[in-house]
Parts: C-alpha cells; sequence; structure tokens
C-alpha cells in the first residue's frame, strides 16, 4: 500500500512538469498563476496553460492509465504475460473506423468525428470477441481469434487506405503515431474520470480476480462465476482500450509493458495493490513519453509512440529482469 | 457426502468419457481411491463430483443437495463444502507461498484467516516456505502448497487428482496418511484421492473405485483378491498385479 501511495507525488510532479515544458518556453512564474486564476495573466500564456498543455495531461494521465489498466486484465485473463489491449483486435478495429472516416472524407480534420469512428471500430471488434468468448471453451482461442480479428481489420484498413488520397494516407498515419495533443472535446477530462470509476470497483473484487491466475477450474472451485468474470474483465479491457485510442490513437507499448512494471515494482500479483499501481505508472509513463515528445524549447515534436519505445525498453529491462524474483509472468 | 447417479459425460463431439451406471456414494468418513488406466475418466468423475463438469445425464449430490440444475447449491456455498487439488500447472509471477495458501480464504470468515493458513502449511510440512515465491518452489513442494490452499479452504470434502504425482516416494506416503489422519479426525469428511500409487490406494483407502467409463467400487482388499482391480488396467497375460505390493510384473514363464 505505501508503495502504491509513494506513486502519487510523483504523477503530480510529472503532470506539473507536462504543464510547465512545451515548445512555448514559458516561465514558471507565469504558468502556475494561470492555473489557478485569470487574473494578471497574459492572454496567450493562459490560452496556452488551459487550451493546450492541461488538456494535453490529462489526456496522457487517462490515456496511460486506461491502457495500462487493460493490459493488466488481459494478462490476467490469458494468464499471458504477452497479452496486452491490442491482442483482442480492438485497437485495429478503431484503426478501421479511422479510415472510413478519413477515406469518406465525413471528419475533415482528426476531430470528434474520428473519436466516434474510432470507438464505432473499437466496438464492433470488442462485440465479436466477446460473442466468441461465450461460445468456446479455452480462452486462448479468444486470444487467437481476437489476433485474427485484428489482421482483418488491419488488412481492411490496409486496402482502403492504397485508395486514399495522399492527404488522407498523411492524415491515417499521423493518428498510427499516436498523440495526446488530437482536438477531442472533453475527452481529455472523460477519460481519466471514467478510467478511475472502472478501476475502483476492480479493486473491490480484486480478491476474485486473484483466483484466476490459479486458472478458470481452480476459480469456480472458490465459488467465482470464472467465465462470466472473464467476459466482464475483456469487455471492460475493451472499452477502456477502445475509448483510449479513440483519443490519442494506437498507443504501444504502455499496456503490456506497464503491468510488468507495477508487478516488479510492488513484487506482488495481488490485484489490490497491483490496479492502483498501474493506474498511476501507465499515467506517469505516458505523460513523461509525451514531456520527451514535444521536445521542450523546440518546433519540432517526435512521434509518441517512437518515444515509448525508444525510452521505455531499457527502462522495464532495468526493472524486469532482476535475478530473484519469479521472472516475466502474470 | 457426495453422492452420484447414472451420471453420463462426453466432451463435444468427442467420445463418452464416462457411463456410470449404477449409483457411487463416497461416504462420510471415508477415504476414497479412484483408480484406473489413462484416459479411463478418473479426472471427469473428480470434476463432476467436485461441481465443476456438469454432466450430460445424472445427478450429483452433496448430502441432500444436487450440484447441478435449478436447485443447484450456489457456487459460495460449494466452495465451502468442497474443495479440490487439480493438475493444473499453477505458477503467479508475484505470489508467496502463504498468500497463494490464502486464496483458498475467500468464501471464509476473515478474522479466523491467520490460524486457517498457519494450519493449513502445518499440516502439509509447508511452513517453512511461506515467504517464498510460488515460482521459486521445486514441483513437489508447489503440489504441497496447492493442497494447503485446499485445506486453508476448510471443505468437508477434499478431492486431489494425482496428488503425488511431482512427490518423492516418503511425501507420497506422508500425503496418504496426512489425508487419511484428517478424516479419522474429522477435519474434513471425506476425501477423494485419483491416484496411480495403487500400493497407497491398497493400504489406504476404505473404499476403492475402479474407473474405465464404468466405475465399480469395493473393499480394497476384496478388489484385489478377486482380480477386478487388475482386470480394469489390463488383460495383458504377460504382466501381473502383485496384490500385495501393488505393482505389475512380467509373469515368468515357471509361473504360468
Amino acid at each position: 500500500m505505501m508503495r502504491t501511495l509513494a506513486l502519487l507525488p510523483l504523477l503530480l510532479a510529472v503532470a506539473l512538469a507536462g504543464i510547465l515544458l512545451g515548445s512555448v518556453p514559458l516561465p514558471a512564474g507565469d504558468v502556475l498563476p494561470a492555473l489557478v486564476s485569470r487574473n494578471n495573466v497574459a492572454p496567450m500564456t493562459l490560452t496556452i496553460v488551459r487550451q493546450i498543455r492541461v488538456p494535453r495531461v490529462l489526456a496522457g494521465m487517462g490515456t496511460g492509465g486506461a491502457l495500462a489498466l487493460a493490459g493488466l486484465l488481459m494478462q490476467t485473463v490469458f494468464r499471458n504475460p504477452l497479452a496486452g489491449p491490442g491482442v483482442l483486435g480492438v485497437t485495429a478495429g478503431a484503426g478501421l473506423g479511422v479510415a472510413i472516416v478519413i477515406l469518406t472524407g465525413v471528419g475533415m480534420s482528426l476531430s470528434a468525428t474520428t473519436g466516434a469512428a474510432a470507438i464505432l471500430g473499437a466496438g464492433a471488434v470488442l462485440m465479436l470477441v466477446v460473442l466468441v468468448h461465450r461460445a468456446v471453451e479455452q480462452s486462448v482461442v479468444v486470444l487467437v481469434l481476437g489476433l485474427l480479428f485484428g489482421y482483418a481489420a488491419s488488412g481492411i484498413t490496409t486496402v482502403l487506405l492504397s485508395g486514399s488520397s495522399a492527404d488522407g494516407l498523411q492524415r491515417f498515419v499521423q493518428w498510427s503515431f499516436g498523440s495526446f495533443a488530437l482536438p477531442m472535446g472533453w475527452g481529455p477530462v472523460a477519460l481519466p474520470l471514467l478510467t478511475v470509476a472502472i478501476a475502483v470497483p476492480l479493486t473491490l473484487i480484486a480478491p476474485r480476480i486473484d483466483t484466476l491466475l490459479l486458472g478458470t477450474a481452480y476459480a469456480e472451485s472458490l465459488g467465482v462465476h470464472a467465465r462470466r468474470l472473464e467476459r466482464l474483465l475483456l469487455l471492460t479491457a475493451g472499452v477502456l482500450t477502445g475509448v483510449a485510442t479513440a483519443l490519442a490513437g494506437p498507443v504501444s507499448f504502455i499496456g503490456v509493458a506497464v503491468p510488468h512494471i507495477a508487478r516488479g515494482y510492488l513484487r506482488s500479483s495481488r490485484h489490490r495493490i497491483l490496479i492502483p499501481a498501474t493506474l498511476c505508472i501507465g499515467a506517469i509513463i505516458a505523460v513523461l513519453a509525451d514531456i520527451i515528445a514535444r521536445l521542450p524549447g523546440r518546433d519540432t515534436t517526435l512521434p509518441l509512440n517512437a518515444v515509448l519505445a525508444v525510452v521505455g525498453v531499457p527502462v522495464v529491462l532495468l526493472i524486469v529482469i532482476r535475478p530473484g524474483n519469479g521472472g516475466i509472468r502474470t | 457426502m457426495i453422492f452420484l447417479q447414472g451420471i453420463r459425460i462426453r466432451y463435444p463431439r468427442g467420445p463418452i468419457v464416462l457411463d456410470v451406471h449404477d449409483s457411487l456414494e463416497f461416504p462420510s468418513g471415508h477415504m476414497v481411491s479412484l483408480v484406473g488406466p489413462n484416459g479411463g475418466g478418473k479426472t471427469t468423475l473428480l470434476r463432476c463430483a467436485a461441481g465443476l463438469l456438469r454432466p450430460q445425464q445424472g445427478t450429483v449430490m452433496l448430502n441432500a443437495t444436487p450440484l447441478y440444475g435449478a436447485a443447484a447449491l450456489s457456487r459460495d456455498e460449494r466452495a465451502r463444502h468442497i474443495a479440490v487439488v487439480l493438475t493444473e500447472l499453477v505458477a503467479p509471477a508475484y505470489l508467496r507461498v502463504g498468500e497463494m495458501v490464502s486464496l483458498g480464504r475467500l468464501q471464509k470468515q476473515r478474522d479466523k484467516n491467520a490460524a486457517a493458513i498457519k494450519a493449513a502449511l502445518r499440516h502439509t510440512e509447508a511452513d517453512h516456505l511461506e515467504s517464498r515465491w510460488v515460482g521459486s518452489l521445486s514441483d513437489g513442494e508447489r503440489q504441497r502448497v496447492m493442497i494447503a490452499r485446499a485445506l486453508a479452504q476448510e471443505p468437508r470434502i477434499l478431492l486431489l487428482d494425482e496428488p503425488t504425482a511431482h512427490l518423492d516416494p516418503p511425501h507420497q506416503t506422508a500425503l496418504f496418511q496426512l489425508l487419511s489422519h484428517l478424516v479419522r479426525t474429522r477435519v474434513i469428511e471425506c476425501a477423494v484421492i485419483a491416484t496411480h500409487q495403487l500400493h497407497l490406494a491398497l493400504h489406504f483407502s476404505d473404499l476403492l473405485v475402479l474407473v474405465n467409463r464404468d466405475v465399480r467400487g469395493g473393499k480394497p482388499q476384496e478388489l484385489a483378491d478377486n482380480g477386478a482391480l487388475e482386470r480394469v488396467f489390463s488383460t495383458d497375460p504377460s504382466i501381473a498385479l502383485d496384490t500385495t505390493r501393488g505393482w505389475f510384473m512380467p509373469v515368468s514363464p515357471n509361473r504360468s
């Protein structure tokens, strides 16, 4: 518990750094007043802080937390350390939705329309996955079929894009880099709230989720309706992934890596402490990566996914590969 | 007491695994061993009796309540009565032995957790492992921890699927001794063990159940003496069951 609480000041510090640092250098003495009051603050500073940086930090925290939690749930349900938010094909489904919007030109910019399309695409794939889970005995079949749905959705996306204009292609590729700066209205506020609203009840049923680590037969023998719980967790993870992808594009790395970092940091597989810690670490890593991607003080930015992978992998190696633990498992 | 009647189980689009014509009872105060050839249906019977595998036909009763169907016992209630040790390999990344055993307490009173966990670990001689990672245990140590987890559930009935599989010979005997002791002292009502250790099954069981699609129960020594135990495994005339030792050996030409 103490180790989880210790993450909160770190999260706060990273969020603050995310608000202080950006391509336009603003002195901290101007930024901090802009957070609390409109008086005596230059209009441009106010706009940058309130319209750009705060939403961006919130979007980062929400996306990071949501994807990390989704990844944790997937790894638990499938008892597979390689599972992540992407394995059900939900991300690819969102991509297909966005490709359709861009090709048909309904949404001329990456806007709320793209977000809605991403949610629809993700939702369609998720429905398929949940139906499959109802029909088959073994969860691993769902894992394989989810991957296949993902391939199918990506395949159709490629076909659509090959017929798209250079401009459309450019916009899709831009989306696929991942970004916390896409204009999404209330999304940056809604996603962190949604994620916490999902995480709290999950923490309350954490002992039941723990039994899934033993497999469905043992979970059943302990009185847990294992199949129904698995389905609930799949659905939850799918919704989190779909909404996060709608907001920030297909953000990679966090969903698979953060649960391992959280387990390694806490040295525990118990969900009561793992869920809050995963949420915090996901948020911290997402905002940190975004700060690096912004290259503070410069005009250019880096693709978020590139930063996550290049900076993130060594961090994971340092934390996960330590002597004397159980290795990389769920 | 678990009572099974007219059980028939087949896997989807597969052959019939179990087809029990009569009834079968695992009575209170008994140590029951299920023996039979590979693929004979021991695991299927065990899971069915544990309430984990619904039969296509037949009824399974725990005392007077059915385990399946509309009037079935609730999951929670079932978990308070029946615990299992399965053959599934379980190895979460960061779970200490104490935590693993505490998973058995899901449906029980929290205030008694510490005592129940301690007792379970003591019974299985796993106290010294309490703070170890489950992932770092040997197969045999992990097996004892899984049995401790089942005991922490404080079940009335304990069903174990090949629990001696990874244990060294002294620990195999110790496990049967432990289960026998738990039944005698009424810590549990009844233990049901699917096993290939015929010598231990013959020595310790009150009831021996031969399982090969159909089932046949009886006193261990009777089933050994009348040849039923040998026949459930093999009709090969070149090997024979040594009923005093509980193993199959080649028949020497001068004996036959």
